[in-house]
């Protein structure tokens, strides 16, 4: 299926997207998982300044039907979160890796660089989704 | 996001349920006896284990995944209906022994042959062509929506839609007794019927539980029942075990039915093009019998959405014909195909109950605001006796209309608190309305919390988010007549 999948991030099993920039993380959900979520309505953010571990619940995505909680991709500090999701969810559907990003997290790099091992590279996670669906 | 890892946990819960599913199908004599290696029921070996399925059903709200909450809610379902029977079975024919086993391979293949099967209706194709996702929805490949469930919505809302409801269930009951039937396992009343008449109504169980919702059609040799697509095989045994008695001859012809539901406030005029009857003299829950290419159509005036509309029901042989000139009758009235997930907002908004969410085997009609399909006067039917203690004595749950007055959507499971945070109930069923662009739910609450106008609290993800229990529908200005 034609999904656009970027070669310079790296993508989560749990679909969301990670774009490095020294040690500043932008995290996204993949579109891919935005074509999954039928009308995102908005977006639950953690609070600036929380610190959250990978693996922990960053958020949630509230779509008409469902919502799905993002999972944080790699451990930070909340430094920045894309206000406009908070009433309006629709620019994830129109462009999931530029206007739809939803947090901006400040990493420590040693930790950062093992974390991002886990993930998947734009091939793998083509391979990943195709598996899936 | 979806995260799917199978953990430690998942596996153990899993194998927890697997051994108490397993003392209850040996309880029911499903299976031989662990210790005998023989069919040995047990009903109370049975019951142990399905209430505690049931309990850990209850204490595990809102923490399973959503696969998990729907396998543990079917096989608690199979269970009862299976104890039930048993039970049934024992009372009548006590101290004779039965042989069990001969029902068991049966049950076997059916399960087997529903899980790799797929059924389609005589419209897949279309829905294939004009773009639906298609999903597996009540063991049928379903379109749950085409261009987004928020348009489609607003599109039934504003102009008008057509659903295919071919999954539903339809059952014809002939025969000398047939409205004494209808009577004895429906709680509404069909002598209330006239010739063309159709009514909304419920299997009542004998302890108020519901077996499912339908419409009761009144036909000029007999009656004709529409059930949910999900209960057919349940609902279909379930009325061929009261019929004793009755000289009742009963169909289930849901195979041989398509159907189509138009609604929205440009349905009349489109269903008069496409059918050439008079339909201002069709009024809301009656019904028509016409021709169309030949073959007999029912039509009434009914639908779910608090629209306007009109449901077909005709043999699938013209299915492709109907489909085709709808399409073509309905380009001056912009008509759009509309999926399963805008027909759930579109009821929601009506405070339409679900069946599986709002109502089930363990929720009473009166607790449901059902009350005006539970005719007490007539004569006797299946739950007759609770219900009637049930009206005296005022139930303790009501089902009530909850609209967020925070930014926040509710789902079913969710908690509903008191102000000051005392659990009083949970949701059924929720949505951002799209009609009202706010989060909406159905739920049941502690009947001294049920009052219009009452703040409560709905627990998502640990917080706590500002509602209000208002009058239903949600939606007010609809087209229906």
């Amino acid at each position: 299926m034609g999904y656009s999948i970027p070669d310079n991030l790296k993508y989560a099993k749990s679909h969301e997207w990670v774009k490095v920039d020294g040690n500043i993380v932008t995290v996204g959900i993949t579109d891919y998982a935005q074509h999954e979520l039928d009308s995102i309505q908005f977006v639950e953010f953690p609070g600036i300044g929380e610190e959250i571990e990978a693996g922990e619940v960053l958020g949630a995505v509230e779509a008409v039907k469902a919502a799905e909680d993002l999972i944080c991709p790699v451990s930070g500090k909340v430094v920045e979160i894309n206000e406009v999701l908070e009433e309006e969810g629709s620019a994830i559907h129109k462009d999931p890796y530029g206007a739809g990003w939803l947090v901006k997290l400040e990493c420590d790099p040693s930790l950062l660089v093992k974390e991002l091992k886990e993930h998947m590279n734009a091939t793998q996670y083509k391979d990943f989704i195709e598996k899936e669906s | 996001m979806f995260s799917d890892t199978i953990n430690k946990s998942d596996l153990l819960f899993k194998g927890l349920v697997a051994s108490f599913q397993d003392i209850a199908l040996q309880g029911l004599g499903k299976v031989a006896s662990h210790h005998s290696g023989k069919i040995e029921i047990n009903l109370d070996e049975a019951s142990y284990a399905i209430d505690t399925l049931t309990m850990l059903q209850e204490k595990t709200v809102n923490n399973l995944k959503e696969e998990e909450a729907r396998e543990l809610n079917s096989l608690i379902h199979y269970l009862r209906m299976n104890y039930l029977d048993v039970l049934k079975e024992n009372q009548k024919d006590s101290g004779n022994s039965r042989n069990s086993e001969d029902t068991k391979p049966n049950n076997t293949n059916n399960t087997e042959k529903k899980e790799n099967e797929m059924k389609r209706t005589p419209f897949y194709k279309f829905h294939k062509e004009m773009g639906g996702k298609l999903v597996p929805f009540a063991g049928f490949e379903m379109p749950v929506q085409y261009e987004g469930i928020n348009q489609e919505h607003l599109h039934v809302r504003n102009k008008v839609g057509v659903f295919d409801v071919s999954h539903m269930g339809e059952f014809y009951i002939k025969g000398e007794d047939a409205e004494k039937f209808v009577s004895y396992i429906t709680c509404n009343n069909p002598e209330e019927l006239g010739p063309h008449g159709v009514q909304y109504s419920a299997f009542t169980m004998p302890h108020s539980g519901l077996v499912d919702d339908l419409l009761v059609y009144k036909r000029s040799d007999g009656f004709l029942l529409v059930v949910n697509a999900a209960n057919i095989d349940k609902d279909w045994q379930w009325v061929n075990k009261q019929k004793d008695g009755f000289k009742v001859e009963l169909e289930n012809i849901s195979d041989k039915t398509a159907q189509l539901a138009i609604q929205g406030p440009l349905a009349e005029p489109l269903t008069e093009k496409l059918t050439g009857l008079k339909l201002t003299e069709v009024p809301f829950y009656e019904s028509r019998d016409f021709k169309m290419y030949g073959e007999n159509v029912l039509l009434s005036r009914t639908g779910y959405t608090g629209e306007d509309g009109f449901e077909l029901y005709f043999s699938p042989e013209i299915a492709d014909k109907v489909w085709s000139d709808l399409f073509e009758a309905g380009k001056e009235f912009n008509l759009k195909p509309i999926g399963l997930g805008a027909r759930d907002s579109l009821r929601l908004e009506m405070k339409y109950c679900l069946y599986g969410h709002d109502i089930d085997e363990t929720t009473s009609p009166l607790e449901a605001g059902l009350g005006w399909i539970v005719k007490l006067d007539k004569g006797d039917f299946i739950g007759k006796e609770v219900l009637l203690k049930q009206k005296d004595e005022k139930p303790k749950r009501k089902l009530v209309c909850i609209t967020m007055l925070d930014k926040a959507i509710p789902r079913q499971h969710y908690k509903i608190l008191s102000v000051i945070k005392e659990d009083i109930g949970e949701v059924t069923s929720g949505i951002m309305s799209p009609s009202l662009n706010k989060g909406i739910a159905l739920g049941y609450v502690k009947t001294e919390y049920s009052k219009i106008g009452n703040k409560v609290l709905i627990e998502i993800r640990d917080k706590h988010f500002e509602a209000e229990i208002v009058k239903p529908p949600f939606w007010k200005s609809g087209s229906h007549k």
